[in-house]
């Protein structure tokens, strides 16, 4: 519910453009301390048509963490992943601090923040690595193939096959929705994936130009310019119950 | 037997397998095991029908977090007597099989159909008004749930995967979406 979001801006774009109304930052769910990195992050799904024609969707951005878990993003949205060609979001900064336990959405045009402050209880809180692990799905295959290194990191690389079967979506032949996962255990990351599935085309996320230096502190505090204002702490799924 | 002595005494007798008598006697009790036996298989059933589905993994935290925010004070629990128990009881399981029954009612396939991937269920764990996208990335990304509340023509829902009819592409539309790492769109709410 966005009545619980006090941070508002509107910029509104030329044409039949986007327009931003609202952001608000989520809460990441697990703190990874003493890993501190910075890099460039992209999604690219390409979709090929039964005519030949393909349709390719693009978006980038760039992370940070420091040593203490802060993080950082500054996701490129100007045209929302492709999808919206004449959209005009501004440039903004999901900036996350668990140990303070509060986040913050920066308007870098604006120079406006949103500030979001969590309950303590549980920001920052201890990450539970003895969750169990989750049942493999029907249908579901997941094979290790071995560790690889990428950009100098270690990854442990993991493919799952998912195979829907023959007429359970009304398809005459099986389909097969293949994942590959680069995951590097120094950073507890993603460095990179690949999914493709007959239906939906194929998704590449990756990280490049990976940095393991400690990034600086400003990037994660408010520029002193800045006007913050306060947000509610969404409780829930994002957007919480309408 | 009477009725408060039965209910008292109702699980043992089930458990031990023994006749319940006072149920062939009283037809208000006989209407009420009915009622529990059906209940119980149509839990069962329910059950087995999402056997393999887990709870989201935020789900916990998120149930912690709003218990330590209800329960500073320690909430007294009304004490009830044993031989209202079972009525009770079976009072709360119906009203939650019928909850149950409405959610899967209101969201047949889009919060409960079983998803494949860490991508899937990572996204399945946000509010089910949420549509995940069908080519929605890497599992990190949905974690973070930033969102930006955006107003954009339908056409862009389009290519978000997102059917939109024809006389409809050039209207505009509020939807909230949640971004992954690098700002790739995971999932779209549409709110008018």
């Amino acid at each position: 519910m966005f009545g619980l979001i006090a941070f508002a801006v509107t910029l509104h774009a030329q044409g039949r453009g986007v327009r931003l109304l609202d952001t608000q930052a989520g809460r990441p769910g697990r703190v990874v301390k003493g890993a501190p990195y910075s890099a460039d992050v992209s999604n690219q799904t390409t979709r090929t048509l039964a005519d030949g024609n393909t349709i390719r969707q693009t978006s980038s951005g760039r992370v940070y963490r420091d040593s203490e878990g802060r993080t950082r993003q500054e996701p490129s949205l100007q045209t929302l992943g492709s999808v919206a060609p004449g959209g005009n979001v501004p440039q903004l900064a999901f900036i996350y601090d668990p140990v303070a336990s509060v986040s913050y959405v920066l308007n870098l045009v604006t120079h406006t923040a949103s500030r979001t402050v969590w309950p303590q209880a549980s920001a920052g809180g201890p990450v539970n690595l003895n969750r169990p692990a989750r049942p493999e799905q029907a249908n579901t295959k997941r094979e290790s193939l071995g560790t690889q290194v990428m950009a100098g990191l270690v990854a442990d690389v993991t493919r799952t096959t998912q195979t829907i079967p023959a007429g359970q979506i009304g398809n005459s032949q099986a389909i097969a929705v293949v994942s590959e996962r680069w995951y590097s255990p120094d950073l507890q990351v993603v460095l990179y994936s690949k999914r493709s599935d007959p239906r939906a085309g194929e998704t590449v996320y990756q990280l490049t130009n990976i940095s393991r230096s400690e990034p600086p502190a400003a990037l994660f505090a408010v520029p002193a310019d800045f006007q913050i204002s306060d947000a509610k702490p969404r409780v829930g799924p994002p957007g919480g119950p309408r | 037997m009477t009725c408060r002595e039965f209910w008292d005494r109702m699980p043992e007798l089930e458990a031990a397998g023994q006749p319940l008598q006072h149920a062939r006697e009283c037809p208000r009790c006989a209407t009420l095991v009915e009622q529990q036996k059906d209940l119980a298989m149509g839990l069962r059933r329910v059950a087995s029908q999402r056997h393999g589905l887990e709870a989201p993994a935020r789900l916990e935290e998120r149930l912690l977090e709003a218990f330590r925010g209800q329960t500073s004070a320690p909430v007294p629990t009304p004490a009830i007597h044993g031989w209202l128990r079972w009525p009770a009881q079976l009072s709360f399981a119906a009203a939650v099989m019928v909850l149950a029954v409405l959610v899967l009612w209101k969201h047949p396939q889009q919060s409960l159909q079983p998803v494949a991937g860490p991508e899937a269920t990572a996204i399945a764990d946000l509010d089910s008004d949420f549509i995940p996208l069908p080519y929605a990335g890497e599992a990190g990304s949905a974690e973070d749930g930033n969102l930006i509340r955006v107003e954009m023509p339908r056409s862009a829902l389009m290519a978000l995967g997102v059917p939109v009819s024809d006389g409809e592409a050039g209207e505009p539309v509020e939807a909230e979406v949640l971004l992954g790492m690098g700002g790739a769109p995971q999932a779209v709410r549409i709110l008018q």
